[in-house]
Order: C-alpha cells, then structure tokens, then sequence
C-alpha cells in the first residue's frame, strides 16, 4: 500500500474509533445527566469541571455530545441498513432478470432520485409525524434509489460474465446463480457505498433535526444540539461549536476510511 | 442421432430493427463426433452455440427450427427440463478463461459446483472427484490447484480447469466455444490434445468453434463453415481442406499463416 493510503486509512480508523468510543460511552453512561438543568452553569465555560462547558440551561454540553453521538449513528446505521438492504433486493432483482420489472422499478427509481431525499423525507414526516422512527423510515426510502442503482449496475455487469454462464449451464437456479454466485462479488461495492451512505446519512439526520423533523427534544442529537445553540450563538458559541466539530470529525473519518476500502 | 439442429433461426430484435444472425443452421453429431465450427468473428458460430447450450436470453430474441438433444426439443422444452440436460448431459468451455472463474471462490468449491447441484454426494467424497477431475486433466499438483483462487493460476491451467468443472458431470456433449483463442500456441496445442483424450477415453462428443482452421484440422473429423449466419460448406475435414468448394473456405485456408518447415501444408 503506498504511504498516503496508508496514512489516510489510519486517520481515519482513529478518527472513527474516538467517534464510536463516544458513542459507546454515550451508551453506557455519561458524567453528567444529559437532561438535569443547572441554572448556576448557565452558559458555563470550558472547565475541568465541564470539559465541554454547559449550554442556555445549564446541561452539560460533553454528555449531550455523548448521547447526540450515540442518537445520530444509531438512526444514520439504521438508515443504511434499509437502504442499502433494500437497494440491494431491488437492483439485484432489476439487473438480473431485466425485462418490464427492471423498467418499471428503475423508473419509480429515477423518480424517487428526482426528489431531493430531503423532501422526500419531508413527505413521510408529514404524513407519519416526525419522531426518531418516522425519520428512520424516512430517510430510509430515500437512499433506496443510490444504491439499488449501483447494485443494477454491477449485477447487469457481473451477469453477462463467462462464469455466471457456466453456473447455468452447470444447472443452476436463479436463485442460486444470485446469491451464491454474484451477491458475494457485490462485497466490494457494497462496502464503499456504505461508507458512503453512512457519511450521507449522519448529514441528513443532522440536517432533518436541525429542521425540528428528528428527534424530539429535550433529547439530544447532533443536529439537534446545532439548532437549540443557534439562537445563543454569539452569546455561547460553545453549544454549537462542539456537536458541529463532532459532526465533522465523523464525517471526516468516514470519508477516509471510504476512500481506502474498495480500490 | 445424440444431437439433431434443424432449420435452426435466430433472430434479434432491437428497437426497430430485426437482424438475423443465424439462418437455416442445419447438422446433425452422433454420440462421440467431434464436429467443428470455423468462421469469422461474427459468423454467428457462437450465437448457435449458445443457443444449443440454452444460454440465449428469453427475451428480445426469437428462436425457429429444431434443436432434438437426445428426442428432447431445447428450444421449446419447458425451463426444468432444460436446466436438469444442462447439468448432466451439456457442458461448455468458453473462450476467455480469465472470465470464466467466479474471481473470489477458490478453484475447488468451483469445480464442485455441479455435483452440489445434480447429486447428493458428501463433501469428501465430492472432494475425491474434484481431485480426480483435476488430476485428469493434467494438472501438476491438484491439491495446490484445489486450494488456490482463479487469479493464481494461469491462463492454460484456468482452461484446464474449466474442463475439469465442465466434465465432472460426465456430460455427452461437450461444447468448446474457442478455447484455446486467448492462450499461446503451445498451450492450445496441449488443450486440443486433452479434448482429444477426453473424447477417445470417455467418448464425449465435442463441438469445437473456432476460427484457426489448422486446430480444427488436427481435431475434427467433421466441419462447418459458417458465414453471416449462413453454413456455407460441410463435409469431412480433410476433403474440404483438400478442395474446397466455397470461395470463402478457400480464402479461410489461405489466411492460415504457412511455415516454411511443413512445405506449406497445413498442419
């Protein structure tokens, strides 16, 4: 491996690691309580005491951090999971048989690509009501499209290969052809593209909050934290200043480690 | 008669076009003939190829005539039927070993692949038959080659590889789709040799495409000429080298590059 690869693979494995050591901390306990207020911390400044200073009422901004962090990837991982689950299923389905059931769902596909996923999201929140799982859900169907179309790309290109031609002729069911012979070769792509739908989903999950739609207060998520702080932004910079740090550092490390797997 | 083409038409359908690619293919391979295809690329040998393999799409496509396999009609035979003749009884090799190998499955688990399918054998005793298989067609070391992925081999023992999967299942046609195009002239030799063991021992019939007459020469007993979908000469290989009637054959066999040592016989 060449020395920037390398470089670049282990940034991003330290940065992802701190990134999910707090996620984990944020699971198992923080130093404050993320919701007990404090009038006397009040926009409290950075001491031992709060390592992260406190916000307009008083909570502690580092163990709000934890769980923003623990809140932000758990929806971000459940939303590549349905999407690339699902993509898969259907640009899997689509690419190998062809015909009028690839037209018809690549079509819907393209539409749903169309959208820009936020409005999208917009309209399932509208008709669900927002909330950590409508979110989910949300964000969910609309990173189908991506990957079902990358999915169809690679299988339309695996399928015409020799090989999957021999595994026919050797007599084997469709079935088997798809998930014995092209669904493994699908790893390297899935990967890349998983990484980079995480780094996509923790935008948008920051982005759908920071809009009110995600998750409800007073429980913290990133994006969450960035639009409560906004209104004291000049007063206390702090509450805003480190859930955005942490969400950049997270997508950094993402994009790093993404940038390696898969070439 | 093991296998009987007739009036075989096929016909792709594009947009707005229909173009023929095969038209009124007609032959017929008795049980261990080895029957030759030559033409040029485009020819529409390999398309017949396919087509009697059953490997040709159901859609976009239209398919005419009779190809009888063993008094079964490929072409109209319901999808089960079809895929238990190609387990067993139809194999083929390609033309691109570097393609024919599923990249990330080690060789052994791929040469098994048809006895996981069609029987109910135990893992060792599939094993013992995957070794075998490999032995028999000349591998140095099967163990090694057993254990090993498809790109830590080389072209010719990719090749041989792919006979070695293709014949696990002891089939009785044997379809060989160019390939010896993508290896070295040794090498194609060594591979021609192996078919020709492979049917004298085992009486495999073997349909060998190709466009390099003198392989075709040196194997088959019989041979069509094909050209723009069409057979424009068949007969026995040695009279239509000999004297052929075709202007195409003739051009054919004057492109074959002549080496001074043989006196400008084919060899």
């Amino acid at each position: 491996m060449e020395r920037s690869k390398k470089v670049k693979l282990i940034t991003g494995l330290v940065i992802t690691a701190l990134v999910i050591i707090m996620a984990v901390w944020g699971m198992i306990k923080t130093p404050y309580d993320p919701y007990s207020m404090d009038t006397s911390a009040k926009f409290a400044g950075v001491s031992l005491k709060h390592v992260f200073g406190c916000d307009q009422f008083g909570r502690d901004i580092f163990s709000r951090v934890l769980v923003g962090v623990r809140e932000t990837m758990f929806i971000s991982a459940c939303v590549v999971f349905i999407g690339a689950f699902l993509g898969t299923v259907i640009g899997t389905v689509t690419g190998y048989f062809g015909g009028w059931l690839d037209e018809f769902l690549m079509r819907i596909n393209d539409a749903l690509l169309a959208f820009p996923s936020v409005l999208l999201a917009l309209v399932v929140i509208g008709l669900f009501g927002s909330g950590k799982y409508q979110l989910i859900v949300a964000l969910g169907i609309a990173f189908i499209p991506s990957f079902a179309r990358i999915v169809r790309g690679e299988v339309l290109k695996i399928r015409n290969l020799d090989y999957i031609n021999a595994v026919k002729l050797y007599g084997a069911s469709n079935f088997r052809i798809i998930v014995v012979h092209i669904l493994p070769n699908l790893k390297t792509v899935l990967l890349s593209s998983i990484i980079i739908g995480f780094n996509n989903a923790v935008l948008a999950e920051a982005g759908m909050s920071y809009l009110g739609m995600g998750v409800a207060p007073p429980n913290p998520s990133l994006g969450r934290m960035l639009s409560e702080a906004q209104t004291y932004i000049f007063t206390s910079p702090l509450a805003a200043v480190f859930p955005g740090i942490v969400i950049a550092f997270m997508i950094l490390g993402f994009s790093l480690l993404g940038d390696t797997v898969g070439k | 008669m093991m296998l009987k083409v007739e009036d075989l038409c096929i016909k792709i359908h594009d947009k707005n076009s229909t173009e023929t690619v095969v038209k009124d293919v007609d032959f017929t391979m008795k049980r261990g003939d080895i029957l030759g295809i030559v033409g040029e690329s485009g020819s529409g040998k390999t398309m017949s190829a396919l087509a009697i393999a059953g490997l040709l799409s159901r859609h976009n496509m239209e398919k005419s005539g009779n190809i009888i396999f063993e008094d079964i009609n490929l072409l109209n035979c319901s999808r089960k039927v079809l895929r238990k003749i190609q387990g067993s009884e139809i194999s083929m090799i390609f033309q691109e070993p570097l393609n024919s190998l599923n990249p990330i499955k080690k060789i052994g688990w791929q040469v098994e692949e048809g006895l996981k399918i069609h029987t109910t054998m135990e893992r060792l005793e599939r094993k013992e038959r995957a070794l075998k298989a490999l032995k028999d067609v000349e591998l140095d070391n099967p163990e090694a080659v057993y254990n090993s992925y498809p790109h830590e081999l080389s072209g010719g023992m990719r090749q041989r590889v792919m006979i070695a999967s293709a014949m696990i299942v002891s089939p009785k046609l044997l379809i060989a789709d160019e390939p010896t195009t993508a290896l070295d002239v040794t090498i194609q030799a060594q591979i021609v040799e192996l078919l020709k063991k492979i049917n004298k021992e085992r009486g495999t019939a073997i349909l060998f495409i190709s466009h390099d007459l003198s392989l075709v020469n040196t194997l088959c007993e019989n041979v069509l000429v094909m050209k723009d979908g069409l057979v424009v000469e068949s007969g026995k290989c040695a009279d239509i080298f000999d004297n052929p009637r075709e202007a195409y054959t003739k051009g054919l066999i004057e492109a074959i590059p002549h080496n001074p040592f043989y006196n400008g016989k084919v060899i």
